[in-house]
């Protein structure tokens, strides 16, 4: 039974902070009962299935303030205006200028990522651990590359770059592709959302790779280019979309 | 509603006066302990279900106390009403541990 107290508070951390005791004796007395194969069968069952009861705990939060919400609304169409401007003026401020543009337009995501984040980490009950990895997730994915990339800088190590790269797409991915299973806001919003996802995570991968893995260069540099084609016009619709959605009404599909 | 949760209303209105804890829900409607306890959740969450703890000494009875549920006089209400609507109550699938309406 040490061993199964052991796995039920590991996977107790799944569930909202004020649910984990409670669910770890109810399970426990469960258990208790049981024997042999059944005990190990139950137990995998309820750890498996241990993020739907989260689900079912987890408190409805009530949505960002307003000015907030215009706040990041503001954000996200300042994204696609720079990405735009990085990307059809370079012949007037300079490739070097028109790179950074580029690179920072994602950090027009910050305040949308620390909503959700924030709100996500509330209905799990609030606590250190899901503020830490509110906070974690805002920095890594709310700001592109940049926090990552200045963080490899400082400490030299390219992994952290490489693997910060994959964040902000992953986020945006995971995000539209939940809204539109949940339909939980237009279909062909969140459609454009998963595809701007898909497009950031390969043109932020394949960037990584050109720079840092010269042997990947020959698959890197039309993976990104491809990328690119696909994250430009999904991602002035997404974040424009997006943008207004919030001003207007405040809430928008995972956000 | 789903038929997992017309199990559950059914094994707890069943016999309304007595509280069932989690095996012996396992045990009526032929469900996972990791399926019951979420809709445990929501039905506690919705007011149709109520729960509370056994009371007895963990070390004299052996085992760690289990947590009782029973259906609250709403939820008593709508597990009839689901009843009523779908002909006859689901049949609980004892000693299956999933129930042949599942697949």
């Amino acid at each position: 039974m040490r061993l199964l107290r052991v796995v039920l508070t590991f996977a107790a951390l799944a569930l909202p902070a004020g649910h984990r005791a409670r669910w770890r004796e109810e399970s426990l007395a469960v258990l208790t009962a049981v024997h042999g194969l059944r005990r190990w069968w139950f137990a995998l069952d309820m750890m498996v299935k241990a993020p739907l009861l989260a689900g079912a705990l987890r408190r409805p939060v009530t949505p960002p303030g307003r000015w907030l919400s215009v706040l990041a609304g503001a954000g996200l169409i300042a994204t696609s205006v720079t990405a735009v401007a990085a990307l059809a003026l370079p012949p007037v401020i300079g490739e070097d200028a028109a790179e950074l543009l580029f690179l920072l337009s994602p950090c027009g995501l910050l305040g949308v990522v620390a909503a959700r984040s924030v709100a996500t980490a509330r209905s799990y009950g609030g606590g250190p651990l899901p503020y830490l990895t509110a906070a974690t997730v805002t920095v890594f994915a709310g700001t592109g590359p940049v926090a990552a990339g200045a963080l490899s800088v400082a400490t030299g190590v390219t992994a952290i770059a490489m693997a910060g790269a994959v964040v902000p797409g992953l986020w945006l991915l995971t995000v539209n592709a939940t809204a539109l299973a949940r339909r939980s806001g237009p279909p062909a919003l969140a459609l454009a959302g998963v595809l701007a996802g898909a497009g950031l995570l390969g043109v932020l991968v394949g960037l990584q790779l050109v720079t840092h893995v010269p042997a990947a260069r020959g698959v890197a540099s039309p993976v990104t280019a491809l990328s690119l084609a696909l994250l430009v016009p999904a991602w002035t619709v997404w974040s424009l979309w997006n943008g207004m959605r919030l001003i207007r009404l405040g809430h928008t599909p995972g956000v | 509603m789903t038929l997992q949760v017309r199990l559950v209303l059914s094994a707890l209105a069943d016999e309304p006066d007595r509280q069932l804890y989690g095996l012996e829900i396992i045990e009526t409607t032929g469900l996972l302990p990791g399926t019951i306890y979420p809709i445990l959740a929501r039905l506690e969450a919705a007011g149709w279900v109520v729960s509370e703890w056994e009371v007895v000494d963990e070390r004299e009875a052996g085992r760690p106390r289990r947590r009782y549920y029973r259906l609250t006089a709403d939820g008593l209400t709508v597990a009839e009403a689901s009843a009523v609507a779908r002909g006859a109550r689901p049949r609980p699938a004892r000693g299956r541990v999933i129930p042949r309406e599942a697949f």
